[in-house]
């Protein structure tokens, strides 16, 4: 059974021929969208990076003591799922630093919700289609009124414009904006205030 | 001879003591596995339920205290391109249980052999390709090519070969999108956000539908194709405590020169223990049991340390 040959020639083929597939699928996986535009938690490295170093350990998932984050499922992206993608729709971030904590892989580093760049989560934009004080002048300024670092005011127009410089992306507007339940006879679930990536905000040339 | 056969025959009770105690050990690691996939389990629905960061086997831990799955932590590491210090530290620890337990991950904490088995998914039985004879049972002397061949010749190294030329190519930890561990809490963690949070993705199907290509439609993930299985063997080869040992003035085929293939058959790594190079395919042995439980004569059992020299007694 021993021989002196350590393996048989077509094992070894088979054995080469099973590694060249295996690096065939992982050029092939070069191919799918790799760099997903989802919002991730603060102080999350570039998407590249994120990728390389998430394991799908959904620590940071179960950490969040606001409950913001979520594993991606398939529709976000083959390779995307299972990372951690933020949700606004209940809660907002408070920067408590659990997800850079418990993140084994160093996918998440340190933020400051002050100092916004680099690590914060998105950029907030209004949404003219959806805010309710573009619907009725001067009706509404909870985002303005609840922005924890003052990164929303009001325009000339009595508009809330928001500064990108402040902007954390923290999603205290988007949370509150009550523009969803309020305008819901027009159909639609965008709030009147999101969140959006800075991907989103560099290629749309800025919110009002 | 006749004496022999009674024994085969009597119940239990009729044993010599000692007989019955190898089978106890043996049938109590059994229950004792069964206990160590369930609180696996419940940590992992512990860390859906609850703020706790506990995590799955991806990575459990608490606060900045973690392990990580070796495989895991290699893949991430080399698609970065940069040395973790903390995680390469856990690396190190699991590394270190896997030199002193084996394959131990395989029987006593991953859900695929599990899996595989509720659907009745075993591979072939093998059978003793030449038995060891009584006298001529003497196994091979651990050697590093000796366990560089049977490595070399086990699928499963080139297999964990793949995937980290795969995780070099696509600069990602492309084999835990596919690893039947993280499909497995990848399904209960789906399940939870569909009852829990009522929503519903497209993964709470595909996960389940992975596994089901995975270990049940395909025999042999456990046996030829797990890259885990493949890196835990490395480390393997050279865990020589708590692997099985057989007494020779015991067992049916060294003792006697009968034919038997009892502890063979139910081995889920198909380990034959009166093979000239058992000391290598023990590098596989995930100190399940099974082959203790089985044997008719209980003459194995699992010792701490091996026994270093052989003695008339016991083979090594």
């Amino acid at each position: 059974m021993a021989s002196s040959k350590i393996m048989s020639r077509r094992g070894f083929v088979a054995g080469a021929g099973a590694v060249v597939v295996c690096a065939g699928i992982g050029a092939a996986a070069r191919f799918l969208p790799d760099t997903a535009n989802v919002l991730r938690p603060p102080g999350s490295v570039d998407e590249d990076e994120f990728m390389a170093r998430c394991i799908h350990c959904e620590r940071c998932i179960s950490v969040c003591p606001t409950d913001i984050l979520e594993p991606a499922g398939i529709e976000v992206g083959v390779l995307q799922v299972r990372t951690p993608v933020v949700s606004f729709a209940k809660d907002c971030c408070t920067f408590c630093q659990k997800c850079y904590e418990v993140c084994p892989t160093e996918a998440i580093v340190p933020s400051d919700p002050y100092v916004p760049v680099p690590g914060r989560i998105g950029v907030a934009e209004v949404q003219p289609d959806r805010c309710l004080a573009f619907y009725t002048r001067g009706s509404c300024g909870v985002c303005v009124e609840n922005c924890p670092y003052g990164a929303v005011s009001f325009d000339e127009d009595r508009l809330p414009v928001v500064d990108e410089d402040l902007c954390n992306g923290c999603g205290t507007c988007e949370r509150d904006c009550p523009a969803n339940v309020l305008t819901s006879f027009s159909g639609g679930s965008e709030r009147g205030i999101i969140v959006v990536t800075e991907r989103t905000h560099a290629e749309e040339g800025g919110a009002l | 001879m006749t004496e022999e056969d009674k024994q085969e025959a009597a119940p239990a009770e009729e044993k010599p003591a000692e007989v019955s105690h190898e089978h106890r050990v043996a049938s109590n690691m059994k229950r004792l596995q069964t206990v160590t996939l369930l609180v696996i389990l419940v940590a992992v629905i512990v860390s859906l339920a609850f703020d706790s960061g506990l995590g799955t086997p991806s990575s459990f831990g608490i606060g900045s205290f973690f392990l990580l799955c070796p495989l895991g932590g290699i893949e991430a590491m080399i698609a970065s391109g940069s040395f973790l210090p903390v995680g390469f530290i856990a690396l190190l620890i699991l590394l270190i249980f896997a030199l002193v337990f084996g394959r131990a991950w395989c029987a006593w904490g991953c859900p695929a052999p599990r899996i595989r088995r509720f659907f009745k998914r075993d591979p072939k039985p093998a059978k003793h390709e030449a038995c060891a004879k009584e006298g001529s049972g003497g196994c091979q002397a651990w050697s590093l090519i000796g366990s560089l061949r049977h490595l070399a010749r086990d699928k499963r190294t080139w297999a964990l070969l793949a995937v980290i030329v795969a995780t070099i190519v696509a600069g990602i930890p492309l084999f835990c999108l596919i690893c039947p561990v993280g499909l497995t809490f990848g399904t209960v963690g789906s399940l939870w956000h569909l009852i829990v949070d009522k929503q519903m993705t497209w993964s709470a199907l595909v996960f389940p539908a992975a596994l089901v290509v995975e270990l049940i439609i395909c025999r042999v993930w456990c046996l030829s194709l797990c890259p885990i299985a493949g890196l835990l063997n490395i480390v393997g080869q050279f865990a020589v405590g708590f692997r099985p040992k057989v007494k020779a003035s015991t067992c049916l085929i060294t003792s006697e020169g009968k034919e038997c293939s009892a502890c063979l058959a139910v081995c889920p790594e198909q380990i034959d223990l009166h093979a000239t190079d058992t000391v290598q395919q023990l590098g596989s042995c995930q100190r399940c049991g099974a082959c203790a439980r089985t044997c008719p004569t209980s003459s194995i059992s699992f010792k701490v340390r091996p026994q270093t020299r052989s003695s008339d007694d016991e083979t090594s």
